[in-house]
């Protein structure tokens, strides 16, 4: 197997990304996004269960307008990522399967840290309607108050509780 | 073009730069918050500050319009009490909705099982949603941005975060050198 | 290269500091010219311009005495209690809410209760009036839709006709552009 290419220069991939970014405000009128492709998901499962039960949810109710919760932006855009990343390690020679962890965790126990934090951040995305690519990053780059108080909060939370975590990581 | 090929379009070339960034790696992704690997800081803020600039002058060359794009809204609390609560998730998966899509693509369990939580996590909020509902809708201030509540024109707060910005990064090379 | 990247943006973020402002933009997207009409209920989906905060927030008395006092243009200090209060006491320059009361999209409009009105007794209703007629009075759906979107059709359909409304199901729907409105229903 050949060696992995080296990551890219953050700030140049930081400005592509932000070109991206500016790609989307001009040609599609928004801005990226994840989360909401994940709510849209769960409206779509809880329709797919109970019809009624989702129509008469309020969070759920207004993924089932128009098209339905299957036909959403955000889904066709996170269909791309998966495809994007996936390209992008096939040419750095960085697909591989694996459980990437800390030094001093075992697989099974990041699996669960990592199943754990992403029903958290799932909590805290629906609450703020966003996540770090539809909100601080998009939100960010249009100068939304929201989405700045988010971005700092975000931070700032992650910094506080990661000593906690700490034999996760180190 | 049909919308959702410009969204998927637009999702590739994402996708593609967050792998490039090495973004698609937890361990790195975490690093941010032991101070040993500031590219999510690094990349966000080189980001932001393009999209940002890009903004501004394409708006006020005439060429976008900006009254046409969506600009997140504003709700103070529960985006205080979200920004919180999915930094505290953050930390302990990893990646963030958007990486851990990338890092399942490249083959990473813990990708997947990041995806999974994200889901599980929207799932449960939203049917449990009436007793939040209150909260969620509190707080409201529209599409309120930085110019309007600071009352500073609008080129000059971007002068001011590009200046922040620049001088951020001086202190992020240096953070990371020490570590 | 990181200096070349560096540079341009400390250049471009300097000259924002005397780029003044965007050429305004009225509702067909010209830019200058006369104030936008009255807004016509057949008017397309709402835009909202940049610089506008949206419906919904809460004022300071003292920021509307200001206002007030500076004239700010188009304000709107719009009383909703009874005529017997007002005519008792009423804000300077404020007029009742009366059947007659009508909005320019240039408005800045503060709705004046009799106390404190707690925000969540208060809605803004998403869409306005175009969405109601979108919603309530013209619900439609696609043949081929899925059971979630047609149980949605179901419960909007039953307030509709009370209402006068025509639900309607279509072979096909129009073509629907991502824009502010369907990002701004179901976020990001």
């Amino acid at each position: 197997m050949s060696t992995p290419h080296r990551y890219a220069d953050p700030y140049l991939a930081g400005v592509c990304l932000g070109l991206v970014l500016l790609a989307a405000f001009v040609f599609a009128g928004r801005g990226l996004g994840a989360s909401g492709a994940f709510a849209s998901s769960a409206a779509g499962v809880v329709a797919a269960a109970s019809p009624s039960r989702a129509a008469a949810n309020p969070y759920f109710a207004r993924y089932l307008g128009g098209d339905g919760p299957w036909r959403e932006w955000l889904l066709f855009e996170i269909a791309g990522v998966v495809l994007g990343g996936f390209l992008s390690a096939l040419f750095a020679g960085r697909l591989h399967a694996a459980i990437e962890r800390g030094p001093n965790i075992s697989r099974r126990s990041r699996l669960a840290y990592a199943f754990g934090g992403g029903s958290v951040m799932g909590i805290g995305a629906v609450l703020a309607r966003g996540c770090t690519s539809g909100l601080a990053l998009t939100g960010g780059a249009l100068l939304s108050a929201g989405a700045w108080l988010f971005m700092m909060a975000a931070f700032a939370g992650a910094y506080v509780f990661a000593p906690f975590v700490k034999r996760a990581w180190r | 073009m049909n919308p959702f090929a410009i969204a998927t379009l637009i999702g590739i070339a994402f996708g593609w730069t967050l792998e490039r960034a090495g973004l698609g790696s937890a361990p790195k992704l975490a690093g941010q918050f032991y101070l040993t690997d500031l590219t999510v800081f690094k990349v966000m803020f080189s980001a932001i500050v393009t999209a940002m600039l890009g903004a501004f002058w394409l708006s006020r060359l005439g060429i976008l319009d900006l009254s046409q794009v969506y600009i997140p809204e504003t709700f103070l609390l529960p985006q205080l009490a979200g920004g919180l609560i999915f930094g505290i998730g953050f930390v302990v998966a990893g990646l963030c909705p958007g990486t851990s899509c990338v890092a399942a693509a490249t083959g990473r369990g813990d990708g997947v099982m990041v995806m999974l939580g994200i889901f599980a996590g929207v799932l449960v909020t939203g049917l449990a949603f009436a007793p939040l509902r209150d909260f969620y809708e509190s707080t409201a201030h529209g599409s309120l941005t930085l110019p309007e509540l600071l009352r500073i024109p609008y080129g000059v707060v971007v002068f001011a975060i590009v200046a922040m910005a620049l001088i951020a990064f001086q202190f992020a090379e240096r953070l990371e050198k020490r570590a | 290269m990181r200096r070349v990247l560096g540079a341009t943006a400390a250049i471009l973020g300097v000259l924002a500091l005397f780029a003044g402002e965007a050429p305004e933009r009225s509702a067909d997207g010209s830019s200058a010219g006369p104030p936008p009409a009255r807004r016509q209920l057949s008017a397309p989906a709402s835009r909202w311009r940049y610089s506008r905060r949206a419906a919904g927030a809460t004022l300071e008395p003292v920021e509307l005495a200001e206002w007030i006092r500076d004239r700010k243009p188009h304000l709107r200090v719009v009383d909703v209690r009874s005529e017997l209060e007002f005519d008792e006491y009423h804000l300077p320059r404020a007029e009742r809410l009366t059947s007659s009361t009508t909005f320019a999209p240039d408005d800045t409009v503060v709705l004046v209760a009799g106390g404190s009105v707690r925000a969540r007794n208060v809605y803004v209703l998403r869409g306005g009036v175009q969405a109601w007629i979108d919603e309530v009075m013209n619900p439609t759906i696609a043949a081929d839709a899925p059971p979630s979107v047609r149980a949605a059709y179901q419960r909007a359909s039953i307030v509709s006709r009370y209402f006068g409304g025509v639900p309607r199901i279509v072979d096909k729907l129009p073509a629907t552009r991502a824009n502010a409105n369907a990002v701004r229903r179901r976020g990001c």
